[in-house]
């Protein structure tokens, strides 16, 4: 080591031993913290085991508590050695104490840096300056304590931890104490109490047979089949035998729907010779499905008006003497929820059948969507509602879409904006003004350039008035037709001509 | 008017024994610092850490890019530093139609004395101690493309040839934010050749009533030039001396390095925001500011002070942010500041 490095060792030993005392006792602070938490968790899993081992009939001596409390110390002790132990050993270096020394003092890294450049044994004048001015400013700093994060004992955290293990422990140890000594009790007693906890049905003595016939469970459907179907004889052989059971039939229907909801033992009553009701007066107390089914079949309040009225609106029971303006009401409302549900149904029919394409074996074109591709015909035609494009001319509308706004689905992108081109703020005005004579002078003609050369005279060509009449007639011979007469005369007169021409 | 110290820095101050006394130079350097800061601020009004930065790029030896909204006076603060200096300057105001030969320079024909014809290369604009690229980002990337051999290794080559620039060669550039309507934002190959991006604030309510004072009166403020490129590059010189130690340049490599996605200290807003990281040309700007600012302090070393200082400045315009981080208008700045508050100061930690 030279004898710069010693001295930056020598104003560092203070700063060094006490940030190895402050690591310590954080290393303790730590280690305390965490032995709380993990005696604690020790302390109420150990709790927990011995409740366990209670309830399972196993007795817990006095020796094995003490086991449960070594268990705690130890899980106790352990992190607390983990945390101390490495902070005991581990020194800090002098680079670190260096750092923390400048941190704590805000002394812009200059003993830091002067005991790397020393260390590194830089020779360069910037770095001689550096550490002397390093050792300069050690002298004032050495006595400052170094910046390191110290942990404190969380002592009301830590009691409330260690208080609520103890808590939670002697909770759990003091339970199977109370629980052996109700061991003489009847148990059945006991799962009595549980199920009035949870809001069951009221306790009854244990002789009594818990399930009930099924006849006697609260006015289901099946007994309010049963009874729509007594009360439709009864109607029916009040009217005189002429309406057709149809009603209780359909009843029956709602009612074997609803029985299926409630299960295969529900439809079974129907079949079978039932025993009376005892509660039949009793107010009716149904599951949920039942109740809507009821409710659409028939109103809770009278189960028997209720069956003799549905009996007699049902569909197709075109006249029912005993209906009243009440189960008219009751039949066009039945009827408006049945044709709801039987569109629904066709709907759901609709769109369960499969499509026509498939049926085929394999997908093809639907062909009542089939139409002709559009052109691709970008030019300004797109304002013209024309048909499709067939290749032949013509103006035809646009695609929908070019470019990458056509790969945005569902966002229509048009390739043409309509209106007039280069839109903007303009006006267009017309007057009527009637041109008005304007004073002002005649306008001087200007000069025309006069010939300079000389030209030729026009050679023209003029025929002498006594060969006028020569020169028609022989153009009109000649033109003549050659098929006619008198090709000697045109070659006479062409003679002629022809002394006469110029 | 400040006395100029172009005379007193042409010999720098030695030891007794011949060698080169640190102390001497940091304060002579200090001096220079504080007429060339003094000078500007004559005409100059106002933002006073913005012409430090200024100051300390050139003497750190890098390019400035600096950014604000019209009428702020980024090409006033150019032009009067480049009228301290005695230096060749040259403007270059930057338009789309601008090509690179149209700052590089190019061959042309002249004619001889003795009647006949010769080529010769014509230099341009860019052939300059201090170029003032006025609104940058106006020129294609074709044209911003031009000055990327020219920042980096002080030369251009063109037609040819080989032009090595002026020592010292700085381009001061300017570029405004709000006119964004046919720019071409900077490359980021380019934006990494700018040491610094410095913004441009409006003035506090005093510096308005000085710059009233000053614009609108019947005298002006004018400029002496008292130093000259030796100058710089004597100071240029002093500040690569400075010496770093190893926990100063730990900070500034993870303070680089956080600034990528990837990294372990990276913080969760570079991990949602950022693309791209700064790269090693951030790690040297921090290093080389950071000596500017010890020397100028008084000090041989960095310190992780100095780098956290300069640290917004030298990485703001070096991290590309993502589609999230652009789409939620997330700012660079802020994203700096987060990494800077989460690299641990002490190396070990």
């Amino acid at each position: 080591m030279s004898s710069v490095e010693s001295q930056f060792g020598e104003g560092l030993a203070q700063a060094q031993a006490q940030l190895h005392r402050v690591r310590i006792r954080s290393a303790i602070s730590l280690g305390l913290n965490r032995g709380v938490v993990c005696g604690a968790t020790a302390i109420a899993m150990t709790a927990m085991t011995a409740l366990l081992l209670r309830l399972a009939g196993a007795s817990v001596t006095p020796a094995q508590y003490g086991m449960i409390v070594a268990i705690a110390a130890g899980a106790f002790a352990v992190p607390l050695l983990a945390s101390v132990f490495p902070a005991i050993r581990n020194k800090p270096s002098l680079e670190e104490t260096a750092e923390r020394l400048d941190l704590a003092t805000g002394n812009h890294n200059r003993v830091a840096s002067a005991l790397d450049l020393a260390r590194r044994g830089s020779g360069s004048e910037f770095a001689q300056a550096a550490i002397v001015h390093g050792l300069e400013s050690l002298n004032w700093v050495r006595a400052q304590p170094p910046a390191v994060p110290v942990v404190q004992w969380q002592w009301k955290r830590n009691a409330a931890v260690i208080g609520g293990a103890f808590a939670v422990a002697t909770a759990l140890l003091m339970a199977p104490v109370r629980m052996g000594a109700g061991e003489s009790t009847d148990p059945r007693q006991a799962v009595m109490i549980t199920e009035s906890l949870a809001g069951g049905p009221t306790p009854k003595p244990a002789t009594q047979p818990t399930r009930q016939p099924e006849d006697a469970r609260p006015d289901s459907l099946v007994n309010r089949v049963r009874k729509s179907s007594s009360a439709s004889e009864k109607s029916t052989s009040a009217v005189g035998g002429n309406a057709i059971p149809s009603i209780p039939a359909q009843a029956a229907a709602g009612s074997s729907s609803t029985a299926q909801q409630q299960g295969p033992e529900s439809s079974k009553p129907a079949d079978k010779k039932r025993t009376p009701n005892p509660d039949e007066n009793d107010p009716p107390s149904v599951t949920a499905s039942a109740t809507s089914s009821a409710s659409r079949q028939s109103p809770p309040s009278d189960a028997r008006g209720t069956s003799a009225k549905s009996a007699s609106g049902g569909k197709g029971s075109s006249a029912q003497p005993t209906l009243g303006l009440e189960g008219d009401k009751q039949q066009s409302r039945e009827n408006a929820e049945d044709g709801g549900r039987d569109a629904e149904s066709e709907e759901e029919i609709d769109a369960d059948k499969p499509n026509e394409s498939e049926h085929r074996g394999g997908m093809r074109p639907v062909l009542q969507d089939r139409q002709q591709s559009p052109t691709r015909d970008l030019g300004m035609t797109g304002s013209n509602k024309g048909p499709p494009g067939n290749g032949r001319g013509g103006p035809t509308p646009p695609k929908k879409s070019r470019g990458a706004g056509s790969l945005l689905l569902g966002v229509p992108v048009p390739d043409f904006i309509q209106g007039r081109l280069l839109p903007g703020i303009s006006r267009l005005s017309r007057q009527m003004i009637p041109p008005q004579r304007q004073p002002g002078e005649p306008a001087a003609g200007a000069e025309t350039a006069y010939r300079t050369v000389d030209e030729p005279p026009v050679d023209r060509f003029d025929i002498p008035t006594d060969s006028r009449d020569a020169v028609e007639r022989y153009f009109i011979r000649l033109h003549r037709d050659p098929d006619s007469d008198q090709p000697s005369s045109a070659a006479s007169d062409a003679t002629t001509t022809r002394e006469i021409a110029p | 008017m400040t006395t100029p110290v172009l005379a007193e820095t042409q010999s720098p101050p030695a030891h007794t024994n011949g060698t080169v006394d640190p102390a001497a130079q940091a304060k002579r350097m200090r001096e220079l610092f504080v007429s060339l800061r003094d000078e500007v601020h004559r005409v100059f009004v106002g933002q006073s850490e913005l012409v430090d930065f200024v100051l300390y790029s050139l003497f750190a030896g890098g390019h400035v890019l600096i950014e604000g909204v019209p009428g702020l006076g980024k090409t006033l603060l150019v032009r009067t530093l480049a009228s301290a200096l005695k230096l060749s300057v040259s403007r270059i105001q930057f338009t789309p139609d601008l090509m690179p030969a149209d700052i590089t320079g190019t061959t042309v024909l002249v004619e001889t004395p003795t009647g006949g014809h010769k080529l010769e290369f014509q230099p341009g604009p860019l052939v300059a101690s201090i170029v003032l690229a006025d609104e940058i980002n106006r020129a294609t990337p074709k044209t911003q493309s031009a000055l990327l051999e020219a920042m980096q290794e002080r030369q251009v080559s063109v037609a040819g040839r080989t032009i090595r620039l002026p020592d010292p060669f700085v381009v001061l550039a300017t570029q405004n934010p709000i006119e964004q309507e046919g720019t071409y934002p900077l490359p980021e190959a380019q934006l990494d050749r700018f040491i610094v991006k410095l913004m441009v604030d409006y003035p506090t309510e005093e510096e308005y009533h000085r710059i009233l004072e000053q614009t609108t009166g019947s005298e002006s403020p004018h400029v002496d030039a008292g130093f000259s490129g030796d100058d710089v590059i004597w100071a240029r010189g002093i500040v690569r001396q400075v010496e770093v130690s190893r926990q100063v340049r730990t900070y500034a490599i993870r303070l680089t390095t956080a600034t990528h996605p990837t990294s372990e200290l990276a913080p969760e807003t570079v991990r949602k925001y950022v693309d791209f990281g700064a790269g090693p040309r951030a790690a040297q700007a921090l290093l080389l500011l950071g000596k500017v600012k010890a020397l100028l302090a008084g000090r041989f070393a960095v310190s992780v002070e100095d780098v956290r200082s300069i640290a917004l400045p030298v990485l703001r315009h070096r991290l590309i942010l993502n589609f999230a981080g652009l789409s939620e208008r997330i700012a660079t700045d802020d994203v700096v500041r987060q990494v800077i508050d989460v690299i641990p100061e002490l190396s070990k930690d």
